[in-house]
């Protein structure tokens, strides 16, 4: 009995260990990325109380769609979510303080903020990194084709939200959308398209379930990334706005901006599909 | 029935959880508990008085070009000032013998930041005068 206590424990450390790897992997940029750090101190503290919110339920639909324990249950996947988010956490405060980013004589607003802001991302990675460095296959789920599609939504929208919030801090971000014309953003919107396309058509490497046979290419385009580009865009307006980058602009420039911010993200959108 | 050793076991029933994994999870329940409560409590008290600026003089040391003034800015109100210029004149009397100035990009509400200001007069002859020019919000 005691020896079984031990395995188990001994493999959640691991898991554990594994979860404080990915988080750094995944969230490097992040941590050293000066606009963060500053937007962790002047953020607008009810936009950063949505985006805790929000990231409760991303973990918890993370967590399920990586697993590699597909008899989960909800239990599980809470407990999984937490410790992600404590991992997380560890990893923010150790690389802020080592850092200097956060030290003992700041106020305590400050410290707060910084860590929370960087916990988003190292616990996205603490998460992903369970399911996919464990070297373990995710196995096959039978469920419904509306739940499976949704499910690929929700992994189209973790992916772009992941590198939106890697890259919308930055000022270069805006200057792109300064310096670009409506014929530019064009441009950049068909090379998003064309991108996202191309990757749903390479999914049959990854351990998703394959697109079954014949499945019209309209179908496809229509349904995954068309679609997924909306999410990403309406992913980019929401990091945006977040940050506080949408205040005070035009209609007009926050769009240019969100098709600027939703190249990257459909990127990360496609790339999700694919890894997870 | 033969148990895989790499830890694909499959139950019959639920998952054995860990107690390691309770304390995990317990403890980042806590954080977030902790993190999400303080986030609102700030939300709820901080009012936005504009970045107020005051600029002390810290110290006067000999460097290679002159002299330094080691300077702190330290901001009273509850937002952050950005990209604040610092000037300092040293002054004889009424008219300025030399201004130099410096510029800390952040200046976060309710903190304060350590710079320095580069002389080629020695400041202990002349009164030292610095300030704020002016700050940009985030």
């Amino acid at each position: 009995m005691g020896n079984e206590l031990k395995d188990i424990n001994r493999e959640y450390f691991e898991g554990l260990s594994r979860a404080f790897g990915g988080a750094v992997i995944f969230a490097l940029p992040i941590l050293m990325t000066m606009e963060m750090w500053y937007l962790g101190f002047y953020m607008d503290r009810l936009r950063m109380a949505l985006l805790m919110l929000v990231l409760l339920p991303l973990l918890m639909g993370l967590s399920y769609e990586v697993g590699f324990r597909p008899e989960a249950d909800l239990l599980n996947n809470i407990l999984d979510s937490f410790s992600a988010f404590g991992v997380g956490f560890a990893a923010s405060f150790i690389f802020l303080l080592a850092f200097n980013v956060i030290s003992f004589n700041m106020p305590l607003d400050e410290v707060i903020g910084k860590l929370a802001l960087q916990t988003f991302s190292l616990s996205m990675g603490a998460v992903l990194s369970r399911g996919l460095l464990g070297g373990k296959k995710p196995r096959e789920r039978t469920r419904s084709r509306l739940m499976h599609y949704l499910a690929e939504l929700f992994i189209m929208a973790a992916g772009a939200l992941f590198l939106s919030l890697n890259l919308a801090p930055t000022e270069e971000m805006i200057l792109i959308s300064f310096k670009t014309s409506e014929w530019h953003a064009l441009v950049l919107m068909i090379i998003s398209l064309f991108l996202m396309y191309i990757f749903t058509y390479s999914i049959s490497f990854s351990g998703r379930e394959e697109i079954p046979e014949g499945t019209d290419r309209k179908s496809i385009f229509l349904r995954f990334t068309v679609t997924g580009y909306i999410i990403v865009m309406l992913m980019s307006l929401y990091i945006l706005w977040t940050f506080g980058r949408t205040d005070g602009m035009s209609a007009k420039q926050i769009l240019m901006a969100c098709v600027v911010l939703s190249f990257p993200g459909s990127i990360g959108a496609a790339a999700a599909r694919l890894i997870i | 029935m033969a148990e895989e050793n790499n830890g694909t076991r499959k139950k019959p029933g639920k998952i054995k959880i860990s107690p390691v994994e309770w304390i995990a999870a317990g403890i980042g329940a806590a954080l977030y508990i902790f993190c999400f409560s303080y986030i609102l409590y700030s939300a709820a008290v901080h009012d936005s008085t504009p970045p107020s600026l005051i600029i002390r003089e810290d110290e006067i040391i000999k460097a290679d070009q002159g002299y330094l003034v080691k300077i702190t800015a330290v901001n009273s109100g509850n937002m952050t000032a950005e990209g604040v210029i610092i000037e300092g004149a040293l002054m004889q009397g009424t008219s300025v013998v030399e201004r130099s100035e410096t510029t800390f990009e952040y200046v976060p509400g309710r903190s304060k930041i350590s710079g320095g200001i580069y002389f080629t007069h020695d400041p202990h002859k002349y009164s030292l005068s610095l300030r704020a020019l002016g700050y940009e919000e985030p």
